[in-house]
């Protein structure tokens, strides 16, 4: 193979097939395997709590207190992070909620769902979602900031966490660029912005980023003392001569 | 306590308990995001202000030292983590973490590959948090 073949076989079009082709059906598959198996690793991790942690009296004050009204959430959330930051908690929040509504509620996304397989999920107006993106890119400038100038969080910070913040805001700030038209070479743009999407999806089940399906397990699912409702399963293995945080202990 | 560093670490009793709290443990490690959002909840911290009080240090800076080196420690190694695990936290329980992560109950297994050595505090002596 001479340099004009190398040359032609990575023309954007042909790229931009293998990435949107069978570099997507695998990325999403392992993204589906992955979670898969970490739901199935926490299941195998967990038991089901063999007697009521807590009365029943007490576990229905715990499920209308986060679900009934306005004035016992507050209550109930009065101690927790919530109280002791609430300005960076409405924050993350609203981050965390961007970072998933936007791209799966996104026009353009929609679009190449229904052109793909005939359907797709209502979408918002281009003029929100770009919002939406600029708050994330706003994230983006304050969380390696806080890792940066705050001692506490520089304190546990390690090289990963940099790596892990690059791979998540590489696909909004590319979208954001493409949207806007703002750079001349969109074509290699498009193919970071697919690229770094596709690698973001894979590394969400099997790095850090499984926060998203362990934040659910583990404040709703185990019955400890800050699950936010009724928790039904306990830690298999507790031979460290040290009780779980239970509720009513 | 020079007799007790010269001593080689049992490194299977250390990598037993491991195994046997092994999932719970890879999933604590990695569900911790480094936020250090749970920094106030501890009393210690609060008092002292200091990074090293702050729960996830402690969880990355013990358990997390000798679940990355494969219970592959020294005892110099694990004195250090003993100091973390009964002078820097004091089992109360009252940490918060957003994401749910079991630190005391690390703390614990941590307390108790210390001891699976030998290795727990001298309360005649006075420590440097005393």
């Amino acid at each position: 193979m001479n340099t004009s073949d190398f040359y032609h076989i990575l023309t954007y079009a042909q790229i931009h097939e293998i990435l949107t082709g069978p570099v997507f059906v695998i990325s999403v598959a392992l993204f589906f395997a992955g979670c898969v198996f970490q739901i199935s690793r926490f299941f195998k991790a967990t038991t089901r709590v063999a007697q009521p942690l807590s009365s029943a009296q007490e576990n229905r004050r715990k499920t209308k207190a986060l679900f009934g009204n306005a004035w016992a959430f507050m209550r109930r959330i009065r101690h927790t992070v919530w109280a002791v930051r609430p300005g960076l908690m409405i924050f993350t929040t609203v981050f965390h909620t961007l970072v998933i509504i936007t791209p799966v509620f996104l026009a353009a996304h929609n679009i190449l769902l229904y052109e793909t397989f005939g359907f797709c999920l209502p979408f918002f107006n281009e003029r929100i979602t770009d919002r939406f993106t600029w708050i994330i890119l706003l994230s983006g400038l304050i969380f390696p900031a806080r890792r940066l100038f705050f001692k506490n969080v520089r304190a546990v910070t390690t090289k990963a966490d940099y790596v892990l913040l690059v791979m998540v805001f590489l696909p909004y700030l590319t979208g954001f660029l493409l949207y806007h038209q703002l750079l001349e070479f969109n074509r290699l743009i498009m193919l970071l912005h697919v690229a770094s999407g596709e690698v973001m999806l894979v590394c969400l089940p099997f790095t850090k980023l499984v926060h998203f399906l362990y934040f659910f397990f583990n404040r709703f699912l185990m019955a400890t003392e800050h699950s936010l409702i009724k928790g039904t399963r306990e830690w298999k293995e507790s031979d460290n001569g040290y009780m779980s945080v239970k509720t009513g202990g | 306590m020079d007799t007790c560093l010269s001593k080689p670490v049992d490194k299977k009793a250390v990598r037993d308990i491991i195994r046997r709290n092994g999932l719970r443990i890879k999933m604590a490690l990695k569900v911790c995001v480094h936020c250090s959002m749970c920094a106030e909840s501890c009393f210690l911290f609060t008092n002292r202000n200091e990074p090293e009080f702050i729960p996830s240090h402690k969880l990355i800076n013990s358990l997390g030292y000798i679940y990355k080196k494969n219970g592959d420690v020294t005892m110099q190694d694990l004195e250090e983590i003993k100091d973390i695990a009964w002078n820097k936290c004091v089992l109360c329980t009252r940490c918060y973490c957003p994401l749910g992560v079991d630190i005391p109950g690390m703390i614990g297994i941590v307390r108790k590959i210390c001891r699976s050595q030998g290795i727990y505090p001298d309360h005649t002596e006075r420590g440097e948090y005393d």
